[in-house]
Parts: structure tokens; sequence; C-alpha cells
């Protein structure tokens, strides 16, 4: 089990246009397990600076969302950095701030903010579609994309302990 | 003749697209406001129990969830034939007034400001809130989050979820307030009050103090004659969520208003083939094509319409800043489309005194949440201002309250005609035969619609793009011959 106050798992995407609210499904599936208890886990529609509000006083940020790039095979699941992202479907916000203005903002305004935000991003088929499934091409790799991510994070936050923070 | 492509334009949510045609001599010959993405909502709505739409509608878009939420929990009411008791409807307006505080906040300083405060021309890299910060204080900066967050803390205690909001069902709210959270709001809303008049304050230093911007405001490219939409109370004050819809034309004086249910013998909408977002307009007057004045049938639906329409605001401090306002700019109505940003925050401080007066309500904590329901109507309106225009919800429905059709029209939909008009007065004025068009031109071409603060992704129904902006300058033949990338 993983055992953080300091870590939030943050999960994008409205759950009602097929895949776009993936990453919001897996971070409501990985909640549910025994595993994830000790670490906060929350969704958000939203990008830009409403990010800003959940990341912030945590020392760890990972943050699942779609991704459309029409450059991978469906369910390809890409792993960045804050520091090596490209965008996703919902990081930033064309109604108020960027991924990185967004960040910039919070150390602008002395936030404690994550020293280490991972991105997960999972290639998609379809996300302006009104659904409340995910795209036959993505259901079918559903539970081991969840899988795999569950393996990373779980990995990420338990060997070895010290360099994580 | 030369064409130029904004596409898609920035600090709006959704996308939308901005195509100037420019004459072999330079001049602006049209300007086309383009929304590419398909409109779908309503048939999703299709076949679904009437009370889950309110649910459903929240999640299209985490911009304004709450008008719709509260559009559609009153089409819900009207579809059932009830009438939320008292402690009901001021919980709801109680939780729409913090929506507006959300937004309008997000608004000014995200949006707004860095055009006004860093500078229209200013370069884009510092055109943005983290520019606003600088020149304000970190402070500031500090404060939009946490009243922005209390006002969160609001809705998510009133709506059971801050953007996923499932408060509302027919004929009332799924729960109530207890005193100790009642305090809490109080002082909340407390909070909200100063950090408005601090925002109109700033605006009124760095905007108004401002020689150029006032001038801007006043004699810019950015003034069009149309007629002015806004719900209005008995008393002729500006009300957001409960009230008629009141239209005045370009001269001020009433043309109509009309109940929620009769909006469909006041409103048409009108289709162009070169974009999937309707041209609602008014039936009385006709559609006369994209042109201002008293004989067009092309109306806005904005903060500053909706002053326009009323007789003044319903609480003290902002009836005194409304004041300020027209005398300033020289009377009622006001057509100066930038004065959108001043109308704005009068509707904030408006909004964060009503919601200290609902919060010291007494019948706020009641306990009787829900008319029961007793009968089904069949249909249902419900209309509300939103942050970015009247919001109207229609549904029909079956006998067993299953929706067989909706419409919708939204907030942005309204000026829709009015924001491809300033637009293309903006670029008319702004881009000068034979000159380079800057960046700073290109960004002030966008102040136009900037102002309206549209959302196309409730208004067709998308999810935002990329943040990117292309300007593609195309000659006669529609042959690229220049392309500026802004990413």
């Amino acid at each position: 089990m993983l055992e953080s106050s300091n870590i939030i798992l943050l999960g994008l995407g409205s759950e009602i246009l097929t895949d776009d609210g993936l990453g919001s499904k897996i971070v409501n599936l990985l909640k549910e397990n025994p595993e994830f208890q000790g670490i906060s886990c929350n969704t958000s529609l939203m990008g830009g600076l409403e990010i800003l509000e959940f990341i912030k006083d945590f020392n760890h940020a990972v943050i699942i969302d779609a991704i459309k790039t029409g450059q991978n095979p469906i369910g390809t699941v890409l792993y960045f950095t804050s520091e090596n992202y490209i965008e996703t479907t919902h990081l930033s916000s064309i109604h108020d701030a960027d991924f990185q203005t967004m960040l910039s903002f919070g150390h602008q305004l002395y936030y404690k903010m994550p020293e280490k935000i991972d991105i997960i991003a999972i290639e998609v088929l379809e996300i302006y579609e009104f659904s409340d499934t995910l795209s036959p091409e993505l259901e079918e790799q559903f539970s081991t994309i969840v899988e795999n991510i569950r393996k990373w994070i779980i990995q990420r936050f338990t060997i070895p302990k010290e360099e994580i923070f | 003749m030369k064409r130029i492509t904004i596409d898609p334009i920035t600090r709006l949510e959704g996308h939308g697209k901005i195509e100037i045609f420019l004459k072999d001599n330079g001049e602006v010959e049209n300007v086309y406001f383009q929304v590419p993405e398909l409109r779908g909502f309503e048939k999703f709505c299709e076949g679904r129990p009437v009370e889950e739409l309110a649910q459903i509608v929240t999640k299209i878009c985490g911009v304004c969830p709450g008008c719709h939420h509260m559009a559609s929990g009153k089409a819900a009411d009207a579809v059932y034939g009830v009438e939320p008791p008292p402690t009901a409807k001021k919980l709801r307006e109680l939780f729409y007034m913090a929506h507006f505080v959300h937004s309008h906040i997000a608004h000014f300083y995200a949006l707004a400001a860095p055009d006004f405060v860093v500078g229209p021309d200013a370069p884009a890299s510092q055109r943005n809130i983290l520019g606003v910060i600088n020149k304000v204080g970190v402070e500031i900066g500090t404060e939009v989050i946490k009243q922005r967050r209390r006002a969160q803390e609001i809705q998510a205690l009133l709506g059971g979820h801050q953007t996923h909001v499932v408060m509302n069902i027919p004929g009332g709210v799924r729960k109530g307030l207890n005193e100790i959270q009642r305090d809490d709001i109080v002082d909340k809303a407390k909070g909200f009050i100063e950090f408005a008049k601090f925002t109109i304050n700033v605006f009124e230093e760095m905007v108004l103090g401002n020689s150029n911007y006032l001038d801007l405001i006043l004699n810019g490219p950015y003034s069009l004659k149309l007629h002015s939409m806004g719900m209005v109370d008995r008393e002729e004050k500006v009300n957001f969520y409960e009230g008629n819809v009141k239209v005045v034309d370009t001269y001020g004086a009433e043309l109509f208003r009309y109940t929620p249910n009769k909006y469909l013998d006041y409103i048409e909408e009108r289709v162009e083939k070169w974009t999937y977002l309707k041209f609602p307009y008014l039936k009385t007057k006709g559609w006369n094509g994209f042109v201002d004045g008293n004989d067009s049938g092309v109306y806005h639906a904005t903060p500053l319409s909706r002053l326009n329409a009323a007789n003044g605001m319903a609480t003290p401090l902002a009836q005194i800043e409304y004041d300020k306002m027209f005398k300033t700019l020289g009377g009622k109505p006001v057509h100066n489309t930038l004065a959108m940003h001043w109308a704005r925050l009068v509707e904030l401080l408006y909004a964060s005194e009503r919601a200290l007066e609902l919060a010291t309500d007494d019948e706020i904590t009641g306990d009787e949440l829900r008319t029961p329901l007793t009968k089904i109507v069949g249909e249902g309106v419900g209309i509300v201002e939103a942050q970015r225009g009247t919001l109207t919800h229609h549904y029909w429905t079956d006998s067993k309250g299953i929706v067989t059709k909706a419409n919708l029209i939204v907030g942005t939909t309204n000026n829709h005609a009015a924001i491809c008009m300033s637009l293309k007065k903006a670029a008319e004025n702004l881009i000068m035969k034979g000159e380079d068009v800057s960046d700073g031109i290109l960004n002030m071409i966008e102040m136009a619609f900037r102002a309206y603060d549209p959302c196309f992704s409730c208004a067709t129904h998308s999810l935002p793009g990329e943040m990117k902006l292309v300007v593609e300058f195309k000659n006669n033949e529609g042959k690229l011959i220049r392309k500026v990338s802004r990413y």
C-alpha cells in the first residue's frame, strides 16, 4: 500500500465524451484499490488554473489525461514530466492559463508546488462524441492500461523511497 | 484579395477561427468568425429522464456548468409544473451567485486584464495572468486564487460537487444548509464584496486612469449599436436567476419582454452555411444581415446588455458602480464593446452582495426543500442569465418524463452575430492597407471577441483543442502567401 499524504493522483476529462474522460475513469478505478488508499485521488474536467488548486501543497503530482496525436496506436501509454511533456487534452485551459503558465503562477505566488510532476497520457480515438462508454478499441485494452499504470505508480513510489522526495 | 486566418483564437473556451479577407489594396473586405465543431447536445438529451439532464449538462464543459444546471433544473420544474419552495429557490440562487463570482474573477484577471493591465500591444509572452500579477502584486494573485477557491467551496457545499453539480431536482434541491455552514458562507461572501470592490478600484486606476485605454474604450474600433437583452426582476433590476427577459433597442427604449415559456415568440435562429453555430435574432425586427442600428435584428446578451436593459442593480454598492459607469460613458445605453469588462465587474460586486443577502436570509436554513410532484406538463422552459449571456433550456417530454426533444440557446450563441460584427469593425479599423499585420494588431482584433467572454464549448458542445494560433495570409486565388504561428 502506498502511504503518503504528499502524493496527488489527478485524472482529467469528461466521462460522457467517449474517450475524453479516460484519465478520470482510471483514477476513479485506482482510488478503489486498497493499494491507493494512502494517497489523494481526484478528478477534474478542467485544466489550467483548476489544476493548481489540486496539486499545490503536494510533493508529487501524477496527472492522467487523454491525448490525441494520431501518431501512436490507440491505447499507447506515454509517460512525461513537467519538463518534457507534450500537450494532452486537458492540461491547459484556453479560458484561463496553459499548463506552464499555471505552474509559473503557482511559483509566482510562492505556493508550495510539487517538486515532481508526472504526466501519464493515453492515446485515444474519440473525444468529441457524446458517449459514456469508451471507444471499442480502447475498451478492449482498458484493463491492461489500468494495470500498467497501477504498476508504474507503485514502482514509482515504492522503490527506493528516498529518490522520490 | 488576401485572406488572414486566426485559428484557433486564444483566451476563449472552445475552438473558433477568424478569417479576414483583404482586398487587393490591403483594406478589409470581410470577416468571418467560424465555429467549426458540430453542436450535438440536444440529440444527446433525447431518451433521457428529464430529471437526469441537470446532472448531465454540467459535464459538457467545466467553464459554466452551474448555469446549465440552473437552466436545466428550472426547465425540469416547468416540465412537472412545480414551483420550488422559497428555501430551495434561495439555495439555488446562492449557489449561482458563487458561480458568478468564480467566473467573473477568472475572466477579469486571466482573460481581460492582460490586455489592459499589461497592455494590448505588449509581447504575447507577458500578456497573461503572470504579467498581470507582476503589475498588481503577488498578494493580489494570492487573493484571486483564494476568492476563486472560496467560491468553489460554496458551490461544492451547496451543489454536491464544485463542477459536477447534483443540486437541483424537479421541484427543489437535494439538501439544505445548517447554521454552521451558513456562517461560513456569510464570512466568504463578505470577502467577495471586499475583493470585488478592490477589483473595481484596480480597473478604475489601471484602465480608466490611463487616458489611452479610456480612449480605446470610448473611441476605439469597438463600438456597435445593438439591441440589449437581459433578465430583470419586478423592480426592473438585474437578476441572474429569475425574472422576465427584457430587450431594449439601440436608444434604450423597451422593445418587449417575455416570460421564459414565450421565448420562441420573440427569438428566431438563423443558420449560415459557413459555421455550425446559429445566429439568434429578434423576430420582431427580422434578419436584416450583419448590420447594427435600430432596424437590425441583431442583439447582444452580455453583462453590458444586462445593465443596459435593466433600470439598475438590486444591491446598494453595485448600484453606485452602475451609476458611475453610465455617467462616465455618457448615459444609457452604452454601445462600447470594451465596456463589457466594466459591466462584468459591476456584476461581480452585485453577485457578491447578493450572496451575502441570501446567506443572511432567515429562510436559507429552512427545511422545506422540495415541492412534491403531482402531475406532468410535458414541456418546460428554464432561463437564467449565464455569465456569457441569456441561457435558455427548453425540453419536451412524454407522459413519463422522458425527453423527446430539447432546444438550447446558449449565452454565447446569442452573441454570435455581434461577435462577427465586432471583429469586422475592429479589423477594418486596425488593419491598414500596405502595413504589416503585427502580433499586437491581431491581439487588438481578438480583444473584440474577448470582451464577450465567449465559450464555444457550450455553444457548440465540443471541447477545446490545442492552444495555438495560426494566421494565414491568402491571395484572391486562395494561395497561401504568408503564415505566422503563435505556438
